[in-house]
């Protein structure tokens, strides 16, 4: 109790409550001492819903806090709740005596059920005596949200449970089979140059994609940057050393799977298998970039199956797609201790170092499934229900958000204009795409078609449905299926051969009785033209011979031969046809 | 108006603004303020209003008659009888 007729000072402190970081602000305006009247309540805060709400939650009871500001008791002060939004709600309530000075927060009634969108909420008192009623009423608004699915600056996210969103993706973890490893216990094994260390650096990893692009915000990429701190870069930025995380950061154009501070020290006692990060490229159509076992840095405290094991499948595609790439997330689970029990225990008890996940384009467009500092504006969670594992798919298009698991053996039959009615066989990949547009790829292979036009390809994420079926070849028109074609989800054939209506636009020629692939389209950039006749000609000067693109006949030299093909289709100004 | 963000350092900032001295405080006089907080939720600062009826010095200031955690975005105003307190 401040005595009547006390001098005082009264101050203002804002201090930072966890000791950890200091990132809010306040503001602070208004200050006077007024004179009190008799009669006079106030609205001081609404309490709750505040922030975001992240559903699916029970039934809310909204709560908000009046004051007597005035200098007399109040009984039965009316006092109202409402909200607005894709949800209404209405409640009043009476206080039924409040003393001066004393505040008293109102819960109303729990039959708030909201679903995603923005709110207002209107609260006020109706204290009929009331002297000043421009304290009576607060607005505030506040967030519904599913952490499991989302769309920010056009980006769009969904994990393996949004049940409500357009699209969600399967868990399916790649086979890291074949991959290149950067690190392996600690011990840098790259010959890819690396900036920083082993604990905070990344890794500069180019002519990896086989000629194909990572897209993001409308930009191509032909590099990536791997980060030991989670982060997959595609420009080199020194900030990709960073430990830590930010949703105000400039690194980008990048994705940040699992940004947090991590090392790759060997996993201590308790811990399965080694600690690494690798890389491979899947049937020239994904990067995968898995993290296996990396080690929660925690204030340099050695802590037994503090580790994680996650997982970046990012699409790569044509320089001429118009599209952006997908990228999927997979965090895996504790079985065989992928993820240690001592993670998932930080996990489930917020006591994990901070971390964020999300992704950033060139030009700042950002989304974000989680932050956790360890508070969480966005709430995405790390594991699915009971630390089960998770998949989190970003993309532009909120409905092909759809990476899937399966399995299925497709035979083809095709024939390549200079290559096969002369027996000599060569690598093709083939996407099978989504009917409608954009004709988002829904899985791809890459196989060895013989010198008869054979090929078998093994696609590992199909599902039973129609695709159209897109070939690519180093040297020859990219060439789409006239329809869709039908897979059993086990099994699929397609034979272009039979006619050149087997080809979207029935754009292939007729060579020794077969429909074939137009040879010639060098620099892959979907037209055989001059610049590709040019690079062959620069090669035939060079007598150049070998595996090169511009060998379009496949007989290991380069020479007038093979300019022929391409002269005579640039002559005739051979393009890709496709939806 | 009072704003403040990183203002004291990167961590562990601890900052007050104190009053000129009001005096002779009476029984129905009112301290008003408003304030906002942002971002909701991110950062765990925290902010308290105390009272001194001594010095202007932070150990005299031993009355707290406010404080609040992770305010929500929006302006709450806040006003009550000193008084009271």
């Amino acid at each position: 109790m401040v005595p009547n007729g006390s001098n005082i000072y009264v101050a203002f402190r804002e201090f930072v409550a966890d000791n950890l970081n200091d990132g809010a602000s306040f503001s602070l305006d208004l200050v006077e001492v007024t004179t009190g009247s008799p009669n006079d309540i106030a609205t001081i805060s609404v309490d709750k819903p505040s922030g975001s709400v992240v559903l699916p939650t029970p039934l809310i009871a909204p709560k908000a806090s009046f004051r007597n500001v005035g200098t007399a008791a109040q009984t039965n002060v009316p006092v109202t709740y409402n909200i607005s939004g894709p949800v209404n709600y209405s409640n009043n309530k009476t206080i039924a005596s409040i003393a001066p000075g004393a505040t008293v927060q109102v819960t109303f009634d729990s039959t708030f059920n909201p679903t995603v969108g923005t709110y207002n909420t209107t609260v006020y008192c109706s204290l009929g005596s009331d002297v000043d009623r421009s304290n009576d009423t607060l607005r505030t608004t506040f967030n519904a949200v599913d952490p499991s699915y989302g769309t920010q600056n056009g980006i769009s996210f969904a994990n393996n449970f949004a049940d409500n969103a357009p699209s969600k993706p399967a868990f399916c973890w790649k086979d890291t089979t074949g991959s290149t490893s950067l690190v392996v216990n600690n011990i840098n094994v790259s010959s890819a140059p690396l900036t920083g260390t082993l604990d905070d650096g990344y890794w500069r990893v180019g002519n990896a994609l086989n000629g194909k692009k990572i897209k993001m915000g409308g930009v191509s990429y032909d590099s990536f940057f791997v980060a030991t701190n989670g982060m997959i870069g595609f420009a080199n930025n020194t900030g990709l050393t960073s430990f830590s995380p930010s949703l105000v950061s400039t690194i980008r154009p990048a994705i940040y799977p699992l940004w947090q501070d991590f090392d790759f020290r060997p996993p201590t006692t308790g811990g399965v298998g080694s600690s690494r990060i690798s890389y491979k490229v899947i049937s020239d159509f994904q990067l995968v970039v898995t993290y296996d076992r990396a080690q929660e840095w925690n204030n340099a405290v050695v802590d037994t199956n503090d580790h994680v094991s996650f997982q970046v499948v990012i699409e790569l595609l044509q320089a001429t797609d118009p599209s952006n790439s997908r990228m999927l997330v997979q965090i895996a689970d504790g079985t065989n201790g992928n993820t240690g029990s001592k993670y998932l225990q930080y996990y489930n008890t917020d006591f994990l170092g901070a971390h964020v996940m999300g992704m950033q384009t060139a030009a700042g467009d950002a989304a974000y499934y989680r932050a956790a500092y360890p508070l969480s504006t966005y709430p995405g969670p790390l594991f699915g229900p009971g630390n089960t594992n998770l998949a989190v798919q970003y993309g532009n298009n909120a409905n092909i958000l759809n990476h899937a698991c399966g399995g299925m053996q497709m035979n083809l039959t095709a024939s390549i204009e200079a290559m096969t009615p002369f027996g000599v066989g060569d690598t093709v990949t083939v996407l099978l795409r989504s009917t409608s547009s954009p004709y988002e790829i829904r899985d791809g292979a890459k196989g060895y078609m013989n010198g008869s036009g054979s090929a078998t390809l093994n696609f590992f994420k199909t599902v039973t449905g129609s695709y159209f079926v897109s070939v690519y070849h180093r040297n020859a028109l990219e060439t789409w299926s006239a329809g869709g074609v039908a897979s059993s989800g086990l099994t699929s054939s397609y034979d272009f051969t039979t006619s050149v209506g087997q080809a979207f636009g029935s754009n292939m020629v007729v060579v020794s009785g077969e429909a074939s692939f137009y040879s010639g389209d060098v620099n892959q950039d979907g037209v055989i033209d001059l610049s590709d006749g040019s690079d062959v000609d620069n090669d035939a000067f060079n007598f150049v011979s070998g595996y090169v693109n511009t060998d379009v006949n496949g007989d290991g030299v380069v020479d007038l031969t093979d300019a022929a093909y391409v002269d005579n289709n640039a002559l005739n100004f051979v393009g890709v046809v496709k939806p | 108006m009072l704003y403040t963000w990183t203002t004291g350092g990167a961590v562990g900032n601890d900052q007050w603004l104190i009053t000129p001295q009001l005096t002779n405080m009476q029984s129905n006089e009112v301290l008003n303020f408003s304030l906002r907080y942002w971002p909701p939720g991110t950062y765990r600062d925290s902010i308290e209003v105390l009272i001194s009826t001594n010095t202007p010095t932070i150990p005299d200031f031993t009355t707290l008659v406010f404080r609040k955690n992770f305010l929500p975005a929006s302006l709450i105003q806040v006003g009550f009888l000193i008084h009271s307190q």
